[in-house]
């Protein structure tokens, strides 16, 4: 990596690149959301499309209380991955069990969720506060570039290739599962498998874009560029190149932003991604009749 | 077909099928009619096997045959930027809906949109269809690859009495010319009367065959 540092600084002391890229946790973070972008733009349009956005929350809610009990269980401050992946998997699929056990509409199942989530999360990060940084937690919440590293890149790298692998594979399906489960079905897919693996791989994008963006704010990632696509898109082909071109250009202005004032990078990336939003209602056309 | 003995299912605690047997033959146009919450739509989802069920369902289809199936509704949001096209692209290839599609492929599709006059519509955002025009939009998906077995869940609710007529020819040229076995969900007796081999009522339980159905069709 210390070689791609070295690139980086020399094209920001000639000129090339701002500035600001002579400092490697820049370059680390430019890297970062260039892998995030088009990972949470791709993913977002099924998010979307399958209406999970309030899961999507609740994973990353889920993700501060993970954080807690990965420092609980004894792993090293910024490195909780056991905690974070377990919690967040064993919610996910939980979540998902029970909304296709009851009669609840999976709305409510999720908000349940999140509440015994986030009341056992503040209980943790109670506990948490009495041994370790503070600021440990935060980072998980706001997300941060000062404390990303090269292991966390390598983290989203296999996340964005695994799920590259998904989408080239099982995108039609994901989406034709949450048309209609029955058609799928009859197209021989079995759509509760589909939606157990597509629980467990939008988990797993959650939890590694977290460093970046955080626990709070991941949501903005993965649901605003997608749906401000939707306000520009005539079909899904335009839906899904729009949303990660929207996604990189939210995480690379976010960062850019963040590297030059002095505010989370999460926060940053947020503001952006909903300006672009506020931006494609130009281009939002009329619909002349409800959901149907 | 089909070969359903001893089919319940539960809703929750709510018994919406009890003891159900049904035999759709090879070729014939099954009819299952019934008031609402009869199960109706419940038999076809133990069917298609999205929902658990007890008893035993047998479908007698090869490794290549298909299913076509047209749902009731589909769950979307108006918002979602879904064309026709999409849809069928969806419904029945492989290849990643966010990748360009081929020539040949809209070709494909453009003629399966034919066979229930829908061609005009391919660009159209699903969204944006009126009831009639989702319908023939579902029916013209249902139809490729050809199937063995054609499903359909009131294929004519929402539909003006042109397109319903449209629907029944349509239903009766597979039938006769292509052998295609049809299991038809409809509220419309009359439909049902005009188009079926035999009609089965179902109200929870089975509570009658139509026999007399079978002898005006042949």
């Amino acid at each position: 990596m210390d070689a791609v540092f070295e690139a980086f600084a020399g094209w920001a002391r000639a000129g090339i690149l701002p500035a600001v890229f002579v400092h490697p946790f820049m370059v680390r973070g430019l890297l970062g959301a260039l892998l995030l972008g088009p990972l949470f733009g791709g993913i977002g349009t099924v998010v979307v499309a399958r209406r999970l956005s309030f899961f999507v929350q609740a994973i990353g809610n889920a993700a501060m209380t993970g954080t807690a009990l990965g420092l609980l269980l004894g792993e090293p401050p910024g490195s909780t991955w056991a905690g974070v992946y377990g919690f967040c998997l064993a919610s996910a699929l939980l979540v998902t069990f029970v909304k296709h056990r009851g009669r609840i509409p999976s709305d409510t199942v999720t908000g349940i969720f999140l509440a015994q989530t986030l009341g056992l999360g503040v209980l943790m990060v109670a506990l948490v506060s009495k041994r370790f940084d503070i600021h440990q937690v935060e980072g998980a919440l706001f997300g941060s570039l000062l404390t990303l590293r090269d292991a966390d890149l390598l983290v989203l790298l296999v996340t964005t290739v695994v799920a590259a692998a998904a989408g080239a594979f099982l995108y039609n399906e994901f989406l034709l599962a949450s048309l209609s489960p029955e058609l799928a079905a009859a197209r021989g897919k079995r759509p509760i498998v589909l939606e157990y693996l597509f629980v467990t791989l939008a988990t797993a994008v959650v939890v590694a874009g977290l460093k970046l963006v955080g626990a709070l704010l991941v949501l903005v990632m993965i649901v605003v560029p997608a749906a401000a696509a939707q306000n520009a898109a005539r079909n899904l082909r335009q839906f899904f190149f729009a949303s990660i071109a929207l996604s990189t250009l939210a995480a690379v202005g976010g960062l850019l932003l963040s590297g030059y004032l002095p505010v989370p990078t999460g926060g940053a990336i947020a503001l952006v991604s909903t300006a672009l939003f506020y931006l494609t209602l130009a281009f939002a056309r009329k619909h002349p009749e409800a959901s149907r | 077909m089909i070969s359903v003995r001893g089919l319940s299912a539960r809703r929750g605690r709510d018994v919406v099928l009890q003891d159900v047997d049904l035999d759709v033959l090879p070729g014939e146009i099954h009819g299952l009619a019934g008031p609402n919450g009869a199960g109706k739509t419940t038999l076809l989802r133990c069917l298609l096997g999205t929902l658990p069920f007890t008893g035993t369902i047998r479908l007698a289809l090869g490794p290549l045959d298909a299913i076509g199936y047209v749902p009731q509704a589909l769950a979307f949001d108006a918002s979602l930027p879904l064309s026709v096209a999409d849809f069928f692209s969806l419904s029945v290839s492989r290849k990643p809906v966010f990748r360009r599609r081929s020539r040949a492929a809209s070709a494909r599709i453009g003629s399966a949109l034919g066979e229930t006059g829908a061609s005009s519509l391919i660009n159209r955002r699903l969204s944006e269809l009126s009831g009639g025009e989702l319908r023939r939009v579902l029916l013209a998906q249902a139809l490729v690859p050809e199937p063995r077995l054609l499903v359909l869940d009131e294929p004519a609710s929402h539909v003006d009495e042109d397109g319903s007529r449209a629907i029944e020819t349509l239903l009766l040229r597979l039938s006769r010319e292509r052998g295609v076995t049809v299991l038809l969900v409809e509220h419309d007796r009359a439909l049902l009367g005009r188009v079926c081999t035999r009609v089965t009522y179902l109200n929870r339980r089975i509570v009658a065959a139509d026999e007399a159905v079978a002898e005006r069709a042949s």
